[in-house]
């Protein structure tokens, strides 16, 4: 019985839909590329293939026989010549075909029954994928994902999604050339036994010649590319055929001698190839579909984009081993310290110590707690901080202590922004305060509201530093703000704010801290830098207007700030040596840190309190200033 | 006449169906060996706390930590801190993962918006976070809103990234497969682009996500009271070693538990494929 004649027991599903009709290919051939840079994968081919015939094309790689069934398929254009089935021509992508490629090809999100369905999304009356399922021998794997699959039953699925439209021609690319060879042969046996039974016209690329002979109604052979028509090969022995039989054997090796004339391997073709046929070489030539998951590419963002310059460490300082002199002294600077300031200005401490080859380095604290931070991770050997901070730093284990008094500042109050409904403490109650925890203006607050019988627990308490702290207040973020001077005096003068509370009693001094292991290792040059503060504190008082001047200029402020940061708030007419004055004032504090949770488990603050006060090298600068004038 | 051959069986081996469940025995098992190295690090911190290499300003122990850990909890700051941070990095992820998927979409399926957009967007990818922090102040104050918007830039990179590049990278023999049984255009990616980016964009997800919790350390810089940033730079500001070690902590176990609970999704959506 002559094939392409539909078997009326053929289940409803995988009938014809298209009524078979003839294939024509006239003078079709293709060019890939541009003019000089062009090339010949087809030469002009004529092919008519009868309804319902299983044709197989078979010839050397890269000879243009996929190109040829991707032209058929739509999947390409001719460059010369046309190919129609029945009257109408193939344009584009048309569906009276179906393709299985040389890999499955599945999507891999869809399970096995939906991967089939896709063969019939375009046709109006949806055949049942189970028939299919059954038909490829794959009842039980309905519910399996492609990767579930092996490589046999992923092809019988590719083949069940191009059976299940009922195409009027399906090409099989080199369906079973990544198979192993036992599966192949069943492979084999399932595409005879279902294409038959559907009637389609088959059209299969091969270049596995016992493949060909065993499927095959007619086997065309095409020469190295570019590639033609060198022989066509009608066979008609009866199917179900055996695969030793002599007839085929003998046109196995009518096909093997032209196979002898190959010269174009695969190696070769791929290096002459242009990219576009390179590419097509490269589709027939790679194995297995599902190993595009793999080829992801992770992008790892930066992961440093959070540096460690960002909380403020800066590069650990190492002290030169030689006797008593450092090789580098590392002091900070801070616009609540005005003698520091000073210091840095004329070079006093730079011109002492030159003779011993010691350098000084400056580092600008923007706050007690950044001196702190510094202290704490030995980047400088003294910092300037509030006395509330220092205590606080001491009774949670840093190794700092108080060498000198650089000021007895009013630099904290609570602020308020012009027309503000908060004129006394009590108003607090419920409000956004910015305020700059581990400082002087935090405790400022938190006294201040202890002693109207309020704690840090009835305001929210926003942390900034002090210089974010005003702008907060001034873009109406807080409702209040913990202020610290020069930016206090700053948005009273250019802003209006009001310092609706103040108390001198609650700011706790500037505090001049050392590291003790400096004390220890460098005595000597203590009490020198001492020396050098006490002439900046007294520079100051004789030209206050220069001294203002430069805090105007390092910090950017107008001289009017300056002035008032510097006149009205910083008084320097002190005694330099930390003593009882301070102690009173930082016992007043105790309380605050306890009742805050600001000190770790364990920590005995009266203890720290106690040793805080070093006041040894202040004593011997006075004594020696003393001497010297 | 054409003879039914009956189809072998033999082939349908038998695949294991999803991942293997672990037994109770396994589950202990690989709990145990996930534990050693951190419980290697305590002993190793410890060691070095007890040599007095660093002093305990500089290095609490172990214990000091723990002890931290109480204080917050009695002081009933601990959940709160979890909290509110929690809550910064859901949205702010949740704004740059809708941004980055709407943008990524976009520029991946439209090659006029890539040329348009996307270097410009790589030039801004560029941009250190904290780059940012002072200009958000400026324009945006120190609310929640900066911070919520620093986090969704940091989530928004690796989401957008990874679906471009999925989207480039989706084999171009599966989309030539889907035209074969007639994709075209919008069914194209709709219904075969998009899902074989879904791994692509997953990964980016969990990168995301992790990103957001690293910037959510430099959003709470921006003036916050609560969070475990905050907890952090408070940490930082007294002078508390130990609430600095025991804010890292948790940040990396509460991180740690976002990304395993967006790999129990990224398993769950994505059981077909390989590469999870």
């Amino acid at each position: 019985m002559p094939r392409g004649v539909i078997d009326p027991s053929t289940p409803v599903g995988m009938k014809g839909f298209f009524v078979p009709e003839p294939l024509q290919i006239r003078g079709v051939s293709k060019t890939f590329g541009k003019k000089g840079s062009a090339m010949q994968a087809l030469q002009p081919i004529s092919l008519d293939i009868a309804p319902g015939e299983f044709l197989v094309i078979v010839g050397p790689s890269g000879c243009g026989k996929s190109t040829l069934l991707r032209l058929i398929g739509g999947l390409e254009q001719p460059t010369q010549g046309s190919i129609a089935i029945g009257s109408k021509q193939v344009d584009s992508v048309d569906p009276r075909c179906a393709i299985v490629f040389q890999e499955p090809r599945l999507f891999p999100w869809k399970k096995v029954t939906a991967n089939i369905a896709v063969g019939a999304r375009r046709l109006d009356r949806k055949p049942d994928p189970q028939v299919l399922v059954d038909r490829v021998g794959l009842s039980g794997f309905e519910q399996h994902y492609p990767n579930q699959l092996s490589g046999g039953m992923a092809q019988r699925v590719a083949l069940a999604r191009a059976l299940i439209g009922g195409p009027q021609v399906i090409l099989l690319d080199e369906p079973f050339a990544a198979l192993d060879a036992l599966t192949r042969l069943r492979m084999q046996d399932l595409v005879n036994d279902i294409c038959g039974s559907v009637g389609s016209t088959v059209v299969m690329v091969t270049h596995d010649i016992d493949e060909a002979l065993h499927l095959a109604d007619r086997i065309v052979v095409m020469s190295p590319r570019p590639g033609t028509i060198v022989e066509e090969i009608s066979i008609d022995t009866p199917r179900p055929r055996e695969r030793g039989d002599a007839h085929l054997a003998a046109l196995r090796a009518r096909i093997l001698r032209h196979f002898g004339f190959e010269t174009c391997t695969e190696s070769a073709a791929v290096v002459a190839a242009t990219p576009a046929d390179r590419q097509l070489l490269k589709s027939t030539i790679e194995q297995g579909d599902l190993s595009f998951m793999n080829r992801r590419r992770f992008t790892l963002m930066g992961a440093s984009a959070l540096g460690l310059g960002a909380l403020g460490v800066v590069p650990r300082f190492q002290h030169a081993a030689a006797q008593d002199a450092p090789g580098k002294i590392v002091l900070d600077y801070a616009f609540y310290n005005p003698s520091s300031l000073v210091l840095k200005e004329f070079g006093w401490i730079e011109e002492d110590v030159a003779a011993d080859g010691v350098e000084i380095e400056w580092v600008w604290s923007a706050g007690s707690n950044k001196a702190n931070e510094y202290l704490r991770s030995d980047a400088v050997d003294l910092g300037s901080t509030a006395g509330s901070a220092a205590l606080l730093a001491r009774a949670n284990g840093s190794g700092i202590q108080t060498v000198y008094l650089y000021s007895q500042p009013e630099w904290s109050a609570l602020v308020a922004p012009p027309g503000s409904d908060i004129t006394t403490v009590e108003g607090l109650a419920g409000k956004k305060v910015a305020a700059t925890k581990g400082t002087d203006p935090y405790f400022f607050l938190l006294r201040s509201l202890n002693e109207v019988g309020l704690s840090g627990n009835d305001v929210e308490v926003v942390n900034v530093q002090h210089a974010d702290g005003k702008t907060a207040l001034e873009n109406g973020d807080v409702d209040a703000w913990a202020g610290l001077d020069p930016y206090m005096a700053q948005t009273e003068i250019e802003h209006g704010s009001t310092l609706f509370h103040r108390n001198i009693d609650f700011n706790s001094w500037g505090f001049l801290n050392a590291r003790t292991k400096f004390l220890d290792e460098h005595p000597a040059y203590v009490t020198r830098i001492l020396v050098q503060y006490e002439r900046a504190r007294q520079w100051i008082r004789d030209n206050p207007d220069e001294a203002s001047a430069i805090l105007a200029r390092d910090a950017d402020l107008s001289k009017d700030v300056a002035d008032k940061e510097l006149f009205e708030r910083t008084n320097l007419d002190i005694d330099p040596v930390p003593g009882p004055t301070q102690t009173a004032v930082l016992e007043e504090i105790i309380p605050i840190f306890e009742a805050e949770d600001q000190l770790q488990p364990g920590a005995d603050v009266n203890q720290a309190l106690a040793e805080l006060f070093n006041t040894t090298f202040i004593e011997e600068a006075i004594a020696q200033s003393g001497a010297g004038s | 006449m054409i003879q039914r051959w009956s189809i072998p069986a033999t082939e349908n081996r038998s695949i294991s169906i999803g991942r293997p469940s672990l037994g109770l025995g396994e589950l202990l098992k690989r709990i145990g060996l996930a534990l050693v190295v951190p419980l290697a690090l305590l002993g190793i911190w410890q060691l070095v706390v007890e040599l007095g290499i660093y002093s305990r300003g500089q290095l609490p122990a172990p214990v000091d930590v723990w002890r931290a850990g109480e204080q917050l909890w009695r002081s009933d700051r601990f959940w709160i801190n979890i909290q509110v941070s929690f809550e910064r990095v859901v949205r702010g992820f949740g704004y740059g993962a809708v941004i980055a998927i709407a943008l990524g979409l976009v520029v991946g399926l439209w090659s006029v918006a890539r040329t348009l957009i996307d270097p410009a967007l790589q030039a801004f990818r560029t941009i250190p976070s904290l780059a940012w922090v002072p200009l958000f102040i400026l324009w945006m104050g120190i609310g929640e809103q900066p911070k919520i918007m620093l986090i969704a830039l940091g989530a928004f990179f690796p989401i957008y990234t990874n679906l471009v590049s999925g989207i480039e990278h989706v084999d171009r023999k599966l989309i030539e497969a889907a035209q074969a049984y007639g994709y075209q255009r919008h069914t194209l990616a709709w219904h075969v682009i998009l899902p074989a980016t879904l791994p692509s964009l997953m990964t980016g997800l969990r990168l995301g996500l992790a990103q957001a919790w690293l910037f959510l350390v430099a959003a709470e810089l921006i003036g916050a009271s609560r969070g475990l940033g905050f907890l952090l730079v408070d940490g930082q500001n007294s002078g508390r070693a130990d609430v600095i070690v025991l804010s890292i902590i948790l940040l990396a176990v509460v991180g740690k538990l976002c990304d395993f609970g967006l790999a129990l999704v990224q398993n769950r959506l994505l059981r077909w494929s390989d590469a999870t």
